[in-house]
């Protein structure tokens, strides 16, 4: 305790509070607290509890409304689930699968090109062939070559 | 069925359960109300020491009595009636002081002017009277909850401190060693108030 603090400030402080713990009580007290009692309910306000046996009416409908609330929920989750229709299935060939090599170098993954196209397939014309001037003469090109170095 | 077999059954002596539990009922309405002639006045002192307005006091003893009343089938098993109810109106009175935190309490010096007795002194002295006790009351409402609450009570002085200790529900040592640091902190408030001023 600090030292300098006497005894006269505790009881200072504790005289006030005497002093207001001595306050007389206001007239006809007893009497307001008596025609309060009488007016007052003499049980607790107390929620009541569901029967032991039963089932209270408000119970009921409670359950009545979360199933109604449940079937809702459910109901209209299957009823978007079916709106919505279902993608159409992709027609794919599966590739064949292909032996794996023995030995020698790989495909490096490069897959054979199938044989889808048909080139266009020519017309066969007999007798369509142009003929050179060689052939004409009957000499080969050969022929015509060695001819003109000869006549320089 | 027969007479024995409705009795036995339960539904025959509904009448002869009645008339005691009434009577009960009476004995106990009449208890409480020996107990509001008696201890009013302690509980209506011990609520405005705490809460410092008539009305909230008047009504913290009326609740407390309201409780009593709700739980008059135990008043036989309560053995000290005095240090019973003050424990009621108390816990009633911090109740409220908790839930009415916004309500100032009656710490303007005008009011405790009117309150406090006046016997014999001037105007002038009646008003420096209430302007020190509403400054120390102020230093009192500065203490943690714990001392300041085994200080109230400690000003009663019908309560002895093992009486104190059964209100707040804590050992006598305790009541004891609150009341000791509630002193000293008071001490040293006033003290530092004064050489503030």
């Amino acid at each position: 305790m600090n030292p300098r603090i006497g005894k006269a400030e505790q009881s200072e402080a504790e005289a006030t509070l005497r002093l207001l713990a001595s306050l007389p009580a206001p007239e006809g007290l007893a009497a307001r607290m008596k025609a309060g009692l009488q007016a007052a309910p003499a049980k607790g306000r107390l929620l009541t509890w569901p029967e032991r046996g039963g089932m209270a009416a408000g119970a009921r409908l409670r359950i009545a409304a979360a199933a109604v609330l449940a079937l809702a929920v459910v109901g209209g989750g299957w009823g978007a689930y079916r709106w919505v229709a279902p993608a159409p299935e992709a027609r794919t060939a599966p590739a064949v699968a292909r032996p794996a090599m023995q030995s020698g170098f790989s495909t490096a993954g490069a897959m054979r090109t199938p044989q889808t196209l048909v080139g266009p397939a020519a017309p066969m014309t007999p007798n369509t062939e142009k003929k050179t001037p060689a052939a004409r003469h009957g000499k080969t090109v050969k022929q015509d070559k060695d001819a003109t170095h000869a006549g320089h | 069925m027969s007479a024995a077999q409705a009795v036995f059954s339960g539904w025959m002596n509904i009448g002869e359960i009645d008339v005691p539990e009434q009577e009960c009922a009476q004995g106990s309405d009449a208890a409480v109300a020996a107990l509001v002639d008696e201890y009013a006045s302690t509980l209506y002192r011990v609520a405005y020491s705490v809460l410092r307005n008539a009305a909230d006091a008047e009504d913290a003893v009326q609740e407390a009595f309201i409780r009593v009343l709700r739980h008059r089938e135990t008043l036989g098993e309560v053995r000290d009636h005095r240090v019973w109810l003050i424990r009621i109106v108390w816990n009633v009175v911090l109740d409220r002081k908790r839930r009415v935190k916004c309500r100032p309490e009656t710490d303007d010096v005008s009011e405790l002017a009117r309150v406090l007795p006046s016997d014999g002194l001037s105007a002038e002295e009646i008003a420096s009277a209430a302007e020190h006790h509403a400054r120390v009351l102020a230093c009192v409402e500065q203490l943690p909850a714990k001392e300041r609450e085994v200080l109230h009570l400690s000003a009663f002085e019908e309560l002895s401190s093992v009486e104190i200790a059964s209100v707040l529900g804590i050992s006598e040592s305790s009541v004891r060693s609150r009341l000791f640091r509630a002193r000293n902190l008071m001490a040293e408030l006033l003290n530092h108030k004064r050489s503030v001023r």
